[in-house]
């Protein structure tokens, strides 16, 4: 390993470690990388924005599009709203029409993908009609219909109605359940993740150090705290 | 009994931890071999991306955040080591404002080969817009002129052969859509019509399910299992299939807490109804 990445590996094991030190207890290690994490998180951030906006506006302005200063004027008009005059009201202008064109643009989008062509893929035969495509066929069915009619409020569903809303609650449930095992397997994910990079061959030694090191800072403050 | 069954049912968390660090340790540090079957949509992805005809466009969405290489992000190296060895044009962009340093960071590990800057490939950047990127992703579909007049590195993107003939959504032959930003469902309702390969965690494909099934996505890697099952294919071992043990295990282990926890809760029941 080289200087670089020797030094990258301390610094990476340093903060992997400080913030899973949060389960054993809030401390110092875990408060002082929270705050360099923001701190260094917001740096970069606001950097990658300036340089996306001197792209997309500067770049434009030096080459002579004038229509570029709508969306400026537009974009300082957002701070109209820190004023206390009448001016205040000038911040709706631009909230308003990015609030239209945002409920326009989803619209536009939803009643295709998320409304017809969905329609046509429920209602298409399935692919064949061997057990496991037609089971998924038969349960993709059933849980539209059953779905949709848990959320038909006009008229209260009595009798047999109520077992289809009961069953449409059911696949609600089942894909809650689903959702959330797939989010608990993300989160494992990125756990996995670390420890095989701290378990890395090369650079176990550096993990055991630090671990060793914070263990030793924990107990002194265990015994400090303690003693009296 | 019933003393059992309340120590299972408040199980201390510390030692659930304790338990998943162990479980995933043992197998990074000795790895175990478990089979690794490649999935239906796996396949999918690496047959159509292999199947792309010479000069196809590829728009690679690169939506990861400041921590995608927190471990290697073993998504975007296998994924993108595919496409730059495939004879495919690749438009690199990305929608979060980390996106274009992870895709340089990318280019540099892989290395581009005889691929031709401007040529073969480009490196369009950051596009405004992140947290709601959506109207501005609707824009660039219509003119990517406009919205992206210069690449990463300042050029005119007039000035790049690969993008002369590249104005508008319609030009492009297949999006790659990578990370947690949501932009595979914006990709989907705002560029109707180009097939979308999703890159994507557990969780989002559970959203973007419908579209798969529906036939707008054409195929997702999902998670580091896709992952590891297309360093598979594509005969690169990387990161995500020597995490893949560490994760089957993992899941056993959830699984049997899972299931002495609501043994438990029922035989508690059980006892007391009697």
């Amino acid at each position: 390993m080289t200087t670089i990445e020797i030094t990258t590996s301390v610094i990476s094991i340093l903060v992997y470690l400080s913030v899973y030190s949060l389960i054993y207890k809030d401390n110092t290690f875990y408060r002082f990388i929270e705050h360099l994490c923001i701190g260094a998180g917001t740096g970069y951030m606001v950097i990658s924005i300036l340089q996306g906006l001197a792209k997309t506006i500067v770049t434009p302005i030096q080459t002579g599009d004038v229509v570029v200063y709508i969306p400026i004027v537009l974009g300082l008009l957002v701070y109209m709203r820190y004023f206390k005059s009448r001016a205040r009201s000038l911040y709706f202008i631009p909230i308003a029409l990015l609030t239209g064109v945002g409920t326009s643009l989803s619209i536009r989008g939803i009643l295709t993908a998320q409304l017809l062509d969905q329609i046509k893929a429920t209602i298409k035969p399935p692919s064949s009609f061997l057990a496991v495509p037609f089971l998924n066929y038969i349960i993709m069915f059933v849980g539209t219909i059953t779905v949709i009619c848990y959320f038909f409020f006009t008229i209260e569903l009595k009798g047999p109605l109520r077992a289809v809303t009961r069953t449409g609650r059911f696949f609600i449930f089942t894909t809650m359940g689903g959702i959330y095992g797939m989010v608990v397997l993300d989160r494992a994910t990125g756990y996995i993740g670390v420890m095989t990079y701290m378990l890395d061959a090369q650079r176990l030694t550096i993990t055991i150090a630090i671990l060793s090191l914070m263990i030793i800072t924990f107990v002194i403050q265990y015994l400090k705290t303690h003693r009296h | 009994m019933s003393n059992i069954l309340d120590k299972l049912l408040n199980i201390d968390r510390h030692i659930i931890y304790l338990m998943i660090a162990i479980v995933v340790t043992a197998p990074i540090l000795s790895p175990l071999g478990l089979p690794l079957p490649v999935s239906k949509s796996t396949t999918e992805v690496y047959e159509y991306l292999k199947n792309l005809p010479p000069g196809s466009v590829v728009l690679f969405h690169n939506g990861g955040s400041e921590g995608q290489w927190a471990y290697g992000a073993p998504d975007l190296v296998v994924i993108g080591r595919h496409i730059l060895e495939l004879p495919v044009k690749v438009i690199f962009v990305s929608f979060h404002y980390a996106g274009p340093t992870n895709t340089e960071k990318l280019l540099q590990l892989i290395g581009i080969g005889a691929k031709e800057y401007g040529v073969d490939y480009v490196n369009l950047g950051f596009i405004p817009g992140y947290p709601q990127p959506e109207p501005s992703l609707a824009a660039f579909g219509r003119d990517i002129h406009s919205i992206c007049p210069v690449d990463y590195y300042g050029n005119p993107i007039n000035d790049l052969p690969l993008m002369k003939n590249v104005k508008t959504s319609a030009d492009i032959d297949v999006i790659i859509d990578l990370g947690g930003i949501a932009t595979g469902e914006m990709f989907v309702k705002q560029w109707a019509g180009v097939p979308v390969i999703g890159i994507w965690a557990p969780s989002y494909t559970a959203t973007m399910a419908a579209y798969y099934e529906e036939g707008s996505v054409v195929g997702i890697l999902v998670g580091i299992r896709g992952t590891a099952e297309y360093e598979f294919l594509t005969k690169h071992p990387g990161q995500a299939i020597v995490m893949q043990d560490a994760i089957s295990i993992y899941h056993v282990l959830f699984v049997a807490l899972l299931m002495v926890g609501n043994v438990a809760f029922l035989l508690k029941k059980f006892r007391r109804s009697q």
